[in-house]
């Protein structure tokens, strides 16, 4: 039932303190008894070194549970945390044997076997004293890893200048960081506030960046190390069209007014105001114009002429028209900047480059429209031009030279991709005597190297920072267990096998023989790789644990990945030209789902993701497998897409297809073929939709539909009432795939309280403004089958930031409270009672039990990024909330600190349940922080997926940076510590039996010999 | 609808009740505003995609705060009663338009399988869930019968419905509870500057310190002297 022996250990948890002593030696504290761990040479990780360790708020934690659990707690293996016990067991194994030694020889016992009992006795004992526990350093990334991402480039750079050379980059996600030109690693990273996009970058002695808006920040970072040199600050009106450069000491910022450019100029470092100048510019007026800043000089165009005056003189505008260019373009042209001294002009069809000099521009070369050009800083003198030629899946690199703008041919080089190709941009080149590289930024968000002349050294896959929806996916049996399954499968007939008694013999035999032939192969050493697409392919086999799997992640950038969870590899990619999420209010959406999964050989694995076409708009979905990578459809839907869900059976072939909702309220099935067997279960089908804008929420029922098609009726509806800025801040639906083990809470009396559990409840916030409370959030749990109103509440004087985590019988979210100015944590929990309403099947429409709902809000010490709860393949291992925090920590908050239950005077019925005392503030202990010290910047989502182990549960944290572990919240109570010592507690045992077997025979010796006396 | 049938008023008082576990049973009392709302109810009595939904009668609730409801609702003609058992194997569907006092408008729709209305004979329950303010989000229905077994009921039963009105206010969200946690440290600092703090740990809790070098002592002792049973095992023989 509900307190598993997990959920007992983690009040046994609190009380066991850690401390740190000098000598590298961790030591538990367990009231008086001290043992030191026997992992001398392990030092331990920094992050706990910090002094806040020792009694990290936990005291009161500790006093408490230290009544309720008595004798047991003496001691109890710190669990639920991350940082936890090492080798209780074996230490008391140790201390068993040593009084045995004691025992043992001097024993005269004729019977032995009396003693095991007294011995195992101890060895139980004793393995309560050693309790120990940390995360050791060399544990590191073993259970986990982090990459790190950027985003995809805004502005790039070369550093030629300061000792190492690196890459200077700020990107679209706000980061401003350093590569290594040889590696691509990530030298230093310097993350900006998420709406603070940075809008130039400046590089020369340092980095100089200004960000953000109206209050835009211009700052300075050390080259080598992205410390942060000096900062100000100015408040500059937003306009899309300003532009910014830095020159000779000055940083200045250009305005189009109507009718007139506005010039200001700053001192670099200090920030002070320089006076600014108003130029007049009457063709700026009807807004037909473009303007580039060229080192500092300011070029616009008009359909008609060039006007350009330098920023720092600032005299009147200059004029040549585009006609003396031979130019009479159809409307107004594009400028872009080529480096520090040339700007091209982009007209439909070609492009022309200008080299700006003292008499105005001067046009040096002519590149096709879509060619990309840049010019190398310094006095190198040469503009490297890319060409994307998507037919041959290559990119054409050449160089041209400003002074004569001829085509150096020794420059060019053709960089073929292949599948992986996409549209590049140049963002940075350099050329530093004769050896030239450039630095490419993909329309998918890659960032290349290139030498040139030469090859891609190599690719930064940065769409990996703009992940929208992930999956754990298990990975395929092996050839053999596939074919024993298939040799136990019981759909013969699709196998092209006759049943029958020949048939299974036949099989049999085949299957065997195969068996033969791989133990032959497996003792000779001749093992091939079970797959022929690589080697890496060859290890893509399920474990015995079920904790390797491929993750499958798809980006906003229009591409898939499939990572290998153990070690983060990329396994494949997959280009998804013309994708695009859809959206739900402004948040991007993906829905993924896997319609097959790799269970059922022989049919291929296969997952579907849904999107809209990037140009129609119209719905887009493309069905893939998920372990190798291969598109196996995209359709264009031909309509656009306002729900989806997945059928809850699976047809003959164990294809779980999707029922699309369009905006005109018809019903299709995804794929096509999975219609029939969507029509085979309309009766019992339920679709919940929700228009956020409109605060419309609505449920059809498919009963209607004919043999033929699927017909979607409407069967209820809700409707927010209007008020001032409503808005839908969420809508959380439970995990399909959970699974609730306990039925029930058991109470101190030994009665049950039986869980609330409806899979189809639906959570949602949303948030309106009151004349008299600013704001107020209002919380409704809806029956989506049926669309009762199961509980509401409000909250007064509460706003979004809202984080839902919708689980089991339960719900938890934050909210930023407005009148006490601090997040909190509201957690409801859901009971039908001490007795069953229905004890065989829960059905929504029969369902009319008001629940008895508990109620209680936590103050939480910080502000939440995102949160998910774990979950385990037959949950019962108890649930944890994993929560992002907006400090690049992840938090693993056992759900038994929000639990709604938690009493304010602690009567004895309720330390009986094992409900720890409330206290409204909910603590953050350093040794919760399962990411210890590496920081996951700007976290967007968090995945949690059941491992093969009970329990255990994957978790991968998503944003700016990837996060992969796993979790044991009830602690690994089914896996051997993996620093278990099996060969010395075989050679314990062993040496156990041969000892027992030896004083036996010598006390039945002496036995005799005093028999003879 | 046979709108010449008397009109059967049916007058039900409904105050929703929320009574949560460990008996601190919650009346939703303290609303701080009232209001009158009229639902005109529209019904759906064939189970097609596009059937037309006919009246069924208003509801008129007084007040939102007491909960005094007005039904009104029309005797069901015999052809609409034949209907409704011909739903048994659909969905009855029941449109409700609401008009609150203040004349704003919302309409909401619900449905119940029409077996259970059917066997519940016409004994339904409609839920209107009101937001903060008091004004309406949600009109649902359900029934006496919660799972239909196939019983069939007299054709008396099916001429009016028996309508039981629920007024679902919104609740008050928890808030944390800061100040009955200070009372209980400053009893507790109290209580322990008064020195009488009641020492109610258990007695392994307590004692431990003392059980555990005996219980050692014990094992240590009998492992180590094991001749002395093995004595008098033989003496005994």
């Amino acid at each position: 039932m509900e307190s598993t022996p997990g959920q007992r250990q983690h009040q046994q948890s609190v009380q066991t303190r850690l401390f740190y002593r000098e000598n590298s030696q961790l030591y538990g504290s367990t009231a008086g008894a001290e043992i030191a761990t026997r992992n001398q040479h392990h030092n331990i990780i920094p992050a706990l070194k910090s002094s806040s360790i020792v009694g990290s708020g936990k005291s009161e934690l500790r006093d408490e549970s230290h009544r309720s659990i008595g004798f047991a707690v003496l001691c109890g293996p710190a669990c639920g945390s991350r940082i936890v016990v090492v080798g209780g067991p074996l230490i008391g194994l140790i201390a068993g044997m040593a009084l045995t030694v004691a025992s043992g020889p001097v024993s005269k016992s004729s019977d032995m076997c009396s003693k095991g009992y007294y011995i195992l006795w101890t060895l139980f004992f004793l393995q309560f004293f050693t309790c120990v526990s940390c995360l050791f350093e060399d544990q590191i990334g073993k259970f986990d890893w982090r990459q790190r991402y950027i985003g995809k480039i805004r502005f790039a750079a070369f550093d030629a200048v300061s000792g190492t050379r690196k890459i200077l980059v700020a990107t679209e996600q706000n980061v401003l960081a350093a590569l290594h030109p040889k590696s691509g690693n990530i030298l230093w990273q310097q993350v900006l506030e998420k709406d603070e996009s940075v809008q130039h970058m400046h590089v020369g002695k340092e980095l100089v960046s200004v960000s953000g808006g109206p209050r835009v920040h211009v700052r300075a970072w050390d080259k080598t190390n992205g410390l942060l040199a000096w900062e100000w600050s100015l408040s500059q009106q937003q306009s899309a069209r300003a532009r910014w450069a830095v020159d000779k000491g000055r940083l200045y910022h250009v305005v189009p007014l109507d009718g007139q450019l506005e010039v200001s100029a700053f001192s670099l470092e200090s920030g002070f105001d320089l006076g600014s100048r108003r130029l007049a510019a009457p063709w700026t007026a009807g807004g037909a114009y473009d303007c580039v800043l060229v080192g500092a000089t300011v070029v616009c165009v008009t359909q008609h002429s060039f006007y350009w005056t330098s920023l720092a003189d600032g005299g009147a505008f200059a004029e040549v028209p585009l006609a003396s260019f031979d130019l009479t373009p159809a409307a107004v042209p594009v400028l872009s900047g080529v480096g520090e001294l040339a700007f091209s002009l982009r007209l439909p069809g070609k492009q022309t480059v200008f080299l700006m000099g003292d008499k105005g521009p001067r046009a040096i070369h002519e590149a096709s429209a879509t060619a990309s050009l840049l010019a190398t800083p310094f006095d190198s003198n040469i503009m490297f031009k890319l060409e994307n030629k998507p037919d041959s899946s290559a990119l054409q690199v050449s160089a041209v030279s400003l002074n004569t703008g001829v085509e150096v041919d020794e420059y060019s080089s053709t960089l073929i991709l292949g599948s992986k190709f996409s549209p590049c941009t140049l963002t940075a080149a350099i050329c530093i005597k004769d050896e030239c590289a450039a630095v490419l930024s993909g329309d998918d968000h890659t960032i290349s190297f290139v030498n040139i002349p030469g090859q891609i050294t190599w690719t930064r896959e940065e769409a990996l920072a703009s992940i929208i929806s992930t999956e754990i996916i298990d990975l395929p049996v092996s050839d053999l267990d596939a074919a024993i399954e298939s040799e136990f499968g019981s759909k013969q007939e699709d196998l092209g096998v006759a049943t029958g008694i020949v048939g299974m013999v036949m099989r049999r035999l085949t299957s065997q023989v195969m068996q033969i032939k791989v133990l032959a192969q497996t003792v000779l050493g001749l093992v091939q790789p079970a797959s022929s697409s690589g080697p890496s392919r060859a290890s893509l086999i399920r474990d015995t644990f079920g904790l390797h799997k491929m993750i499958v992640a798809v980006t906003s950038a229009g591409k898939a990945f499939g990572i290998d969870n153990l070690r983060g590899e990329l396994i494949w990619q997959i280009q998804l030209p013309r994708f695009a999420p859809l959206h739900v209010g402004k948040s991007p959406v993906v829905p993924l789902y896997v319609l097959r999964t790799t269970s059922h050989v022989p049919f291929t694995p296969l997952c579907a993701i849904l999107g809209k076409d990037r140009l129609t708009g119209e719905g887009l979905a493309v069905a893939f497998e998920p372990i190798k990578g291969l598109v196996l459809s995209s359709d264009a839907l031909g309509y656009k897409v306002q729900q989806v869900m997945q059928l809850p059976h699976p047809d003959d072939e164990f294809l779980r297809g999707l029922v699309v909702l369009d905006d005109q309220l018809k019903v299709h099935a995804y794929p096509p073929e999975s219609k029939a067997n969507a029509i085979k279960q309309a009766a019992s089908l339920y679709m919940f939709t929700t228009w956020p804008a409109k605060g419309t929420f609505a449920g059809f029922s498919f009963a209607h539909s004919t043999k033929q098609d699927l017909v979607a009726t409407k069967v209820w509806e809700l409707q927010l009432p209007d008020g001032p800025d409503r808005e839908v801040v969420a809508v959380v639906g439970k995990n399909p795939t959970e699974r609730v083990n306990s039925q029930g809470r058991v109470l101190a009396d030994r009665s049950v309280m039986y869980k609330y559990i409806n899979p189809n409840l639906i959570a949602i916030i949303s948030q309106v403004s009151d004349s008299s409370h600013k704001y107020i959030l209002n919380m409704y749990l809806v029956d989506g089958v049926s669309g009762a109103v199961v509980h509401s509440a409000t909250h007064k004087r509460a706003r979004a930031p809202v984080n839902v985590v919708h689980s089991e019988n339960w719900l938890v979210y934050s909210y930023f409270n407005e009148k006490m100015r601090r997040t909190e944590l509201a957690s409801f929990e859901l009971y039908e009672g001490k007795s069953r309403s229905n004890t065989t099947a829960f059905s929504s429409k029969s369902n009319s039990v008001r629940p008895l709902v508990e109620q209680q809000a936590y103050i939480f010490p910080s502000t939440v990024d995102t949160m998910k709860e774990t979950i385990t393949e037959k949950g019962i291992t108890s649930k944890h909330l994993i929560m992002a925090l907006p400090n690049g920590n992840i938090l693993e908050l056992p759900w038994m600190f929000v639990d709604p239950r938690r009493p304010t005077v602690q009567t004895g019925e309720m330390r009986d349940e094992g409900v720890i005392p409330y206290t409204p503030e909910l603590p953050i202990p350093p040794d919760a922080i399962i990411n210890y010290n590496q920081t996951v910047n700007r976290v967007r989502g968090i995945h949690t997926a059941p491992s093969g182990l009970e329990s255990t549960c994957l978790v991968l944290v998503y944003g700016l940076d990837l996060f992969y572990i796993r979790v044991a919240p009830s602690k690994a109570f089914d896996l051997l510590k993996d620093d278990f010592d099996h060969f010395l507690i075989a050679a314990v045992l062993l040496g156990l039996v041969i000892a027992s077997y030896v004083t036996k025979k010598l006390a039945a010796r002496k036995a005799r010999n005093q028999a003879w006396k | 609808m046979n709108s010449l049938g008397a009109p059967g008023v049916l007058l039900g008082i409904a105050i929703f009740l929320h009574a949560s576990y460990l008996g601190h049973s919650y009346l939703q009392s303290e609303v701080d505003y009232d209001g009158q709302l009229s639902i005109d109810l529209q019904h759906a009595l064939d189970d097609t995609p596009e059937s037309a939904f006919k009246s069924r009668g208003s509801i008129d609730i007084r007040s939102i705060r007491s909960g005094f409801v007005d039904i009104d609702q029309d005797v069901i003609a015999p052809e609409d009663a034949a209907k409704i058992s011909a739903l048994r194997n659909g969905v009855y569907r029941l449109r409700a338009k609401v008009t609150t006092g203040s004349g704003k408008k919302s309409s909401f729709l619900t449905f119940v399988d029409g077996c259970s209305l059917y066997e519940s004979g016409l004994s339904d329950i409609l839920t209107v869930s009101l937001d903060h303010s008091g004004h309406p989000m949600a009109v649902s229905l359900s029934t006496t019968k919660g799972v239909c077994d196939g019983s069939t009921v007299d054709a008396k039963t099916l001429r009016m419905f028996n309508t039981t009105v629920l007024i679902s206010h919104m609740e008050q969200a928890p808030i944390p509870d800061t100040s009955a946690y200070i009372q209980k440290l400053e009893r507790e600092k109290e209580a322990r500057d008064r020195g009488e703090t009641k020492d109610n740990r258990s007695f392994f809790a307590k004692y431990w310190m003392y059980i555990v070098p005996v219980v050692i002592f014990v094992l240590i002792s009998s492992a180590a002297n094991p001749e002395g049973a093995a004595g008098n095992a033989g003496g005994g023989r």
